[in-house]
């Protein structure tokens, strides 16, 4: 708690209990905090093409080291402006004050950049105790590296320009030399000088729509592996990485241990295709096992036009579960982890399924909303053709999110409706991210919508029951916390959601415990420390 | 309950007519007007036959799977021997994760036209789920003889194969879903859709 005076109501004061199934209600905060200005604009809204559908993401970052959570919301453009060699400002940055206002700071922290944006991952690269920035985008990427709160751009130098239509990325150490290493997904090779026009053979249930991603040439996704003093080397083919064979239409990343065994793995959720799960075999190779892993298809064995995805330990069993996002009139999948290597489809028995079947998912989070001890789900949604509003069809272009409450036995309930009226608004929603931006102990959310205006979700009263978190530790840390003989696990990630990053400290619903007993830190490296008996309601540095 | 005198006046066009129209809008992907469609038929026809199945269907393709599944039971008080109204009402309720009574709709189908394929694929589904693979298997391979070019039945022949410890012959059954899956999107590249 950072001790600056706030609105609590009387039982949170007198520290008071919430009721047995109590939750929080989610709050607009967009116009008071000063991110209402910023648009993603994503071509034209007519939406013509593929190319102008998918993006852009966002991200929670304390990117000047005050403590204070700062907002980065990634921008589009437009055809036009890319076909004369220019684009728009591919960020924004605002930093905040820890009160719920930002104040934009894009051209004073010198995170400059003209182009079509589209993800973003954070991480410190350097190891200077600054937090650096990856931003894909159509045509090229950025790489700002962070100097004590200024930023200077070095992607051409680093190796790492290249763009075609890279979508999400995500920094992790595959190989675990201390150097944190880049995987990019790129979605179709698309033409900007001849972009595809629409056609008969491109209709969506009966509708004229633009055309793909399916019929476009896969664009192949690439690993980086960080070889010191801001240099990257295109390792994918030698990493074992199958994209270049099978040039699947890569979108959402995530790096984290699924097998627990101390070396990070992979999985990207891919549009209209097959996902990849990357086991991290030690030795600098993946195999990629998403099929006979479980983590490919949905339940039936179809493959999915999967956006956003995320890993999180939702059943508290020590192991890293997967939520991935898929378009409407299909499930959005959680894949629960057996271990041995298997996943689960428990899209049905937990309850997720029948609320995401008519809405399109994009960024997605498991994190504890209401800090009961058990991690929750939010889905962002919104369609990708305008056309959808035409006609009766059961579903439409903005659209509401989904909230689905942990309920401990593995079901999920859907409360969205239920948890503030900012809630039962229909949104076009894209990247998110999760994080704690008014220090107050709970977890609220950033949407960035698609051609519109972003959305700050603040948790108002998630905080009535105990929590802990964790600042400091380095991208690829797994924290084990012991707390009123439950267990709970989680990692530090560079990039989730769908193209974006959440805040970098660690967050854990405690429900009544007032303290953790045991801390677990696993570091990248293998090293592993411990603390204990830790008071809960209090962000804690580690390592 | 609709006054005898109205309901001619509701029923302007016959019953095959809103039949078609609702079979029209789901074929077309609109459950929203084909339920409409088929509240005007039950209006004033409740036991007209096919009428509750379609409702089921569109409450289907919505994934409100209760209402899906009293309309298919209505379906089947009227017509005992309807296959297909089994075939759905099993695929609603294991959507609901009721798979005792899953199974025996789809036990029901089976036994009603013995060579669907759907129903073996399902059935066989249901049971790997429910950790009955040695079960499951000879539905699959069933699935796989009706539909050999179908990657769907492969893969699930492939998790049976998995679950009791076949890895080698698994593997073989991923691959070819595998390769019929990208044989599907070589034969659309460049064709945009």
């Amino acid at each position: 708690m950072n001790g600056r005076l706030q609105i609590l109501p009387l039982c949170a004061v007198l520290g008071a209990a919430a009721p047995a199934g109590w939750r929080p209600v989610f709050s607009d905060a967009t116009a008071a905090s000063g991110l209402a200005g910023f648009v993603n604009v994503q071509g034209a809204r007519t939406k013509d093409y593929v190319l102008e559908s998918v993006g852009g993401g966002c991200a929670f970052l304390d990117y000047n080291n005050d403590g204070r959570l700062d907002v980065l919301l990634v921008r589009g453009s437009r055809l036009e402006k890319i076909r004369r060699g220019s684009g728009d400002p591919v960020a924004a940055l605002y930093r905040g004050d820890g009160q719920g206002r930002f104040s934009d700071v894009t051209r004073e922290s010198g995170l400059v950049g003209l182009g079509w944006g589209m993800g973003v991952a954070v991480a410190d690269l350097d190891s200077n105790g600054w937090p650096d920035v990856f931003l894909t985008g159509f045509g090229r990427n950025f790489l700002f590296l962070n100097e004590r709160g200024r930023f200077r751009e070095i992607a051409a130098e680093a190796g790492l320009a290249s763009g075609g239509f890279s979508t999400g990325a995500a920094f992790f150490d595959y190989d675990r030399d201390g150097r944190l290493d880049l995987y990019v997904a790129r979605y179709v090779e698309f033409d900007i000088e001849r972009p595809p026009p629409r056609q008969p053979s491109c209709w969506y249930k009966g509708l004229d729509v633009f055309c793909g991603p399916r019929g476009f040439t896969g664009a192949v996704d690439s690993l980086y592996r960080n070889l010191g003093g801001g240099r990257f080397a295109d390792v994918t083919e030698r990493a074992g990485l199958v994209d270049s064979r099978w040039k699947y239409y890569g979108l959402g990343v995530v790096a984290a241990d699924f097998d627990d065994d101390g070396w990070p793995d992979l999985y990207v959720a891919n549009d209209s295709t097959p996902n990849y799960l990357y086991r991290n075999n030690r030795d600098g190779t993946f195999s990629e096992i998403a099929v006979a892993a479980g983590a490919a298809y949905n339940d039936d064995g179809l493959e999915q036009a999967s956006m956003g995805v995320d890993a999180g330990d939702y059943d508290n069993d020590g192991r890293l579960d997967i939520i991935v996002t898929n378009f409407e009139r299909d499930t959005n999948e959680l894949y629960r982890n057996l271990g041995g290597g298997q996943f689960r489809d428990v899209t049905m028995a937990s309850g997720i399924g029948p609320p995401s079947f008519l809405l399109l998912g994009w960024g997605a989070g498991f994190a504890d909303f209401d800090n009961d001890g058990w991690r929750d789900l939010f889905v962002a949604n919104g369609h990708v053709y305008p056309e959808v509003d035409s006609v009766r069809m059961g579903t439409s272009y903005a659209q509401r999110h989904l909230l689905h409450y942990n309920l401990g036995d593995g079901r999920f309930e859907e409360a969205a409706a239920r948890s503030g009226a900012a809630l039962q608004r229909a949104y076009t929603g894209r990247g998110v991210a999760f994080g704690d931006y008014d220090d107050d102990g709970d977890i609220d959310i950033l949407i960035n919508n698609i051609d519109a205006a972003p959305t700050l979700l603040r948790n108002d009263g998630g905080h009535r029951r105990r929590w802990i978190g964790f600042r400091g530790a380095p991208v690829g840390t797994r924290v084990t916390i012991e707390a009123s003989g439950r267990r709970q696990v989680a990692e530090v990630k560079s990039a989730a959601s769908y193209l974006s990053a959440n805040d970098p400290r660690l967050h854990f619903g405690l429900g009544e415990a007032a303290a953790v007993e045991r801390v677990t830190i696993r570091l990248p490296s293998g090293e592993v420390r411990e603390r204990r008996n830790l008071p809960a309601g209090r962000y804690w540095e580690i390592p | 309950m609709i006054a005898a005198w109205i309901a001619p006046l509701l029923l302007q066009v016959s019953p095959e007519a809103h039949i078609a129209a609702a079979q029209r809008y789901l074929d077309a992907e609109r459950a929203p007007l084909a339920l409409a469609e088929i509240r005007k038929l039950l209006a004033v026809r409740p036991d007209y036959p096919r009428a509750h199945y379609l409702a089921g269907l569109a409450h289907l393709k919505l994934a409100e799977f209760a209402p899906a599944i009293a309309e298919l039971s209505a379906e089947l008080e009227r017509s005992p021997a309807f296959a297909e109204a089994y075939y759905y009402r099993g695929i609603a309720r294991a959507a609901r994760q009721e798979l005792a009574d899953a199974e025996r709709d789809f036990r029901r189908a089976l036994e009603l036209s013995p060579d669907a394929a759907g129903v073996h694929f399902q059935l066989g589904k249901l049971l790997i789920e429910t950790d009955r693979a040695s079960a499951a298997l000879p539905w699959l391979e069933r699935a796989v003889q009706s539909g050999p070019g179908n990657p769907l039945a492969h893969y699930q022949l492939g998790r049976a194969l998995q679950r009791l410890g076949r890895a080698e012959e698994a593997e073989r059954q991923f691959a070819l879903a595998r390769r019929l899956q990208e044989a599907d999107r070589a034969a659309a590249a460049g064709r945009l859709q």
